[in-house]
């Protein structure tokens, strides 16, 4: 009786799991079936596999084989579930199929608040229907199917108008699609025109030149050019370098672009080895004897080698620098303008920065 | 090459020049015709002497070792006492010692090296080391003398080149320690004095300047040296190091360590000159503090400002003038 009483969608909610590996009905193992597929009936959402499904259901149908079961299923309504959850599985089906008669849109309504009411009375029922207790989701299947009944031709109508955007919707969709493809192959079209017409004014230079045309190549190659300006003029806007008037064709990046591609480095490729001494692990020093070994000496962030590579480097840098050679023509330069600006000025101090000498030249 | 041969000269700062006769005589017929002409104007009945070029080096040398002997004296670290020496001949090298009294800028020095080389030290405390010195009068000079050096405050000195060098020489293992040891010391009192009493942080860059202090010391362990830097770079280039540092050495050896303490010999040369300099200093620069007051009162009295010109100045005039002519135009036109 209650098995009458209830239509499709209201089914017992249950928390199972689809099976992965083992056939709950038959119990034949996935490792000896590889390609076992599961199925389900939205009646019970009961899952067997496909071939369980064959044998029972095959001759018409049957009382589903789960022990505590007693709803009666047909072959036609099994189907593999998308969900691994089979509560979802059932959720999902619920809302469709309410969807399906609730199906009125903002429009249908004069204002937000009726709408939202609306809304609000769609999720109640829906929720009764999926996780309510018995009977509420009795109640609510009997309202469901009611406004079923009784609205009959507004769902129809609705799901028309549904149908009709979704339609147009897809209609757009495609147009966009094609349009671009057609763009594509325009593009190409193009593409495959400006290299014939490469190829033919390549070619008219070099029939001229076997001809062995009055002039030199380069003048033979300007007369053609000048004949075939529209057509070149046309050329230079696709994609393609201008064949004639471009400079001479570089192999490889310019030195600009290799400067670029190259990692930055800070001190231009300078070679910061030291070349007349070399650092060496350890120096004889009484002085730094403590530093190195006593713990007591010890400071974070002091390195002994720190300092040694400074006096070492200080030790060697510089010698040769001939300072006198370096400097004979500035001295002359800030001394006699310097002295002579100074003159002028009556003035003994700041002789030498008025002069505009670079400091710390 | 690189590493070796790019780091300025022990003197990069001020000077640029060395001191040459050309450009020290420059300075002080500068300083005399400038002084002068103001000694005149103040009583044309005076007659002024001036000290020559040679005896102005003599000064400034003398005034140096002082320098060194008051830092011993106020027990400052031997980097502060080399920085502050430079700074008063860096200054000596565009400034006349007539012109700015050296006696002052010599405990300015002092003070400003501290500064400079990162010993902090308070100025109250610093003038009471030395009799009859207010704080104020040491911080008179130091804004003339920081323009005075271009505020090229940085000093190049050899000393920590020295103890590298003497580092380098220990590992070589060619020498007795006890040798390398006396030549450490030795060359640590020539870097001490020498250079900052002569000219060379103006001529050598600093590993010069240890390499000659060393061979002032002990000649070969400088050749070693010679050998081990410049084994890779030609004879060439190690003979013309070489010339450089005897030149060097020949400059450092006209003012031995020893003549630090030699205060009879020097102050017989040095008291006529000094006599002679009390005539011939510049009369507005004697006293420091009084010109800088002068100085700051100068700066305090405000510029009349500039009358605020209209928006319409911008364009060219206001727009009302051109009317008003256009209007007397017409005017006239009819």
């Amino acid at each position: 009786m209650s098995r009458k009483a209830v239509t499709s969608t209201v089914t017992q909610p249950s928390n199972a799991t689809l099976p992965s590996d083992i056939c709950p009905v038959c119990k034949r193992v996935r490792y000896l079936n590889t390609d076992m597929r599961f199925l389900i009936n939205p009646e019970c959402y009961h899952a067997m596999c496909s071939q369980c499904v064959d044998n029972i259901f095959k001759s018409g149908p049957a009382q589903c084989p789960y022990a505590s079961c007693s709803k009666t299923l047909r072959l036609r309504g099994f189907r593999e579930a998308w969900f691994g959850d089979l509560s979802v599985e059932r959720e999902v089906d619920i809302r469709k199929r309410v969807a399906a008669v609730f199906n009125n849109t903002q429009d249908d309504f004069e204002t937000l608040r009726d709408y939202n009411n609306y809304l609000q009375d769609v999720e109640d029922l829906t929720f009764a229907l999926v996780s309510g207790t018995d009977d509420e989701r009795r109640k609510a299947e009997a309202r469901l199917v009611a406004y079923e009944e009784k609205n009959k031709a507004d769902i129809d109508r609705n799901r028309k108008r549904g149908r009709e955007v979704e339609a147009a919707r897809k209609k757009r969709e495609a147009e966009a699609e094609a349009a671009s493809k057609a763009r594509r192959l325009e593009e190409q079209r193009e593409e495959e025109e400006a290299r014939k017409e490469e190829a033919m004014l390549n070619r008219e230079v070099m029939e001229a030149l076997a001809r062995g045309e009055a002039g030199e190549a380069a003048q033979i190659q300007q007369r053609i050019m000048a004949q075939k300006k529209k057509t070149i003029a046309r050329l230079n806007g696709e994609l393609f370098p201008r064949p004639w008037t471009a400079a001479p064709k570089r192999t490889g990046p310019t030195e600009d672009e290799e400067d670029r591609n190259k990692p930055y480095d800070p001190f231009g490729a300078t070679d910061l080895d030291p070349t007349r001494y070399e650092i060496h692990e350890t120096y004889e020093n009484s002085w730094l004897d403590p530093a190195r070994t006593r713990d007591d000496h010890r400071v974070p962030g002091y390195s002994v080698q720190e300092y040694v590579t400074r006096a070492m480097f200080e030790a060697f840098a510089g010698l040769g620098v001939a300072i006198d050679e370096e400097k004979a023509g500035a001295q002359r330069a800030v001394g006699i303008a310097g002295a002579k600006h100074a003159a002028q000025a009556n003035k003994t101090t700041g002789i030498i920065s008025k002069t505009g000498g670079d400091v710390f030249g | 090459m690189h590493d070796t041969d790019s780091p300025p000269s022990s003197d990069c700062g001020p000077s640029l020049l060395p001191i040459s006769p050309h450009y020290a005589m420059k300075c002080n017929s500068l300083a005399q015709k400038a002084i002068s002409a103001r000694l005149q104007s103040a009583s044309p009945t005076t007659l002024c002497p001036s000290s020559s070029p040679g005896e102005e080096l003599s000064l400034v040398t003398h005034y140096t070792v002082e320098l060194l002997r008051a830092a011993a004296f106020i027990e400052l670290p031997t980097e502060i006492r080399a920085t502050a020496a430079i700074f008063l001949r860096r200054f000596y090298v565009t400034n006349s010692i007539m012109t700015y009294p050296p006696t002052e800028l010599l405990k300015t020095c002092l003070f400003f090296g501290c500064k400079a080389e990162g010993h902090y030290m308070r100025l109250a405390k610093f003038a009471d080391k030395f009799p009859n010195t207010t704080g104020e009068e040491v911080l008179a000079a130091e804004y003339i003398l920081s323009q005075g050096i271009r505020f090229a405050f940085d000093v190049r000195h050899p000393f920590r080149a020295l103890e590298g060098a003497i580092m380098e020489l220990r590992r070589l293992g060619d020498f007795e320690n006890k040798r390398i040891d006396r030549a450490h010391g030795k060359a640590r009192e020539i870097l001490k004095f020498s250079p900052l009493v002569t000219d060379a942080y103006f001529h050598y860059t600093p590993s010069q300047i240890m390499l000659a202090a060393l061979a002032m010391a002990d000649e070969g362990l400088v050749e070693r040296m010679l050998g081990e830097a410049f084994a890779a770079q030609g004879d060439a280039a190690k003979d013309k190091c070489r010339d450089l540092i005897q030149a060097c050495r020949a400059m450092l050896e006209k003012e031995p360590p020893e003549k630090m303490n030699d205060n009879e010999e020097r102050k017989a040369i040095i008291k006529p000159l000094n006599r002679k300099l009390r005539k011939c200093r510049d009369p507005d620069r004697v006293d420091l503090v009084a010109l800088q007051k002068a100085r700051r009162e100068q700066a305090m009295i405000k510029k009349p400002k500039l009358p605020v010109k209209e928006d319409g100045a911008v364009f060219g005039g206001s727009i009302a003038d051109g009317r008003e002519s256009k209007r007397r135009k017409t005017e006239t036109e009819e």
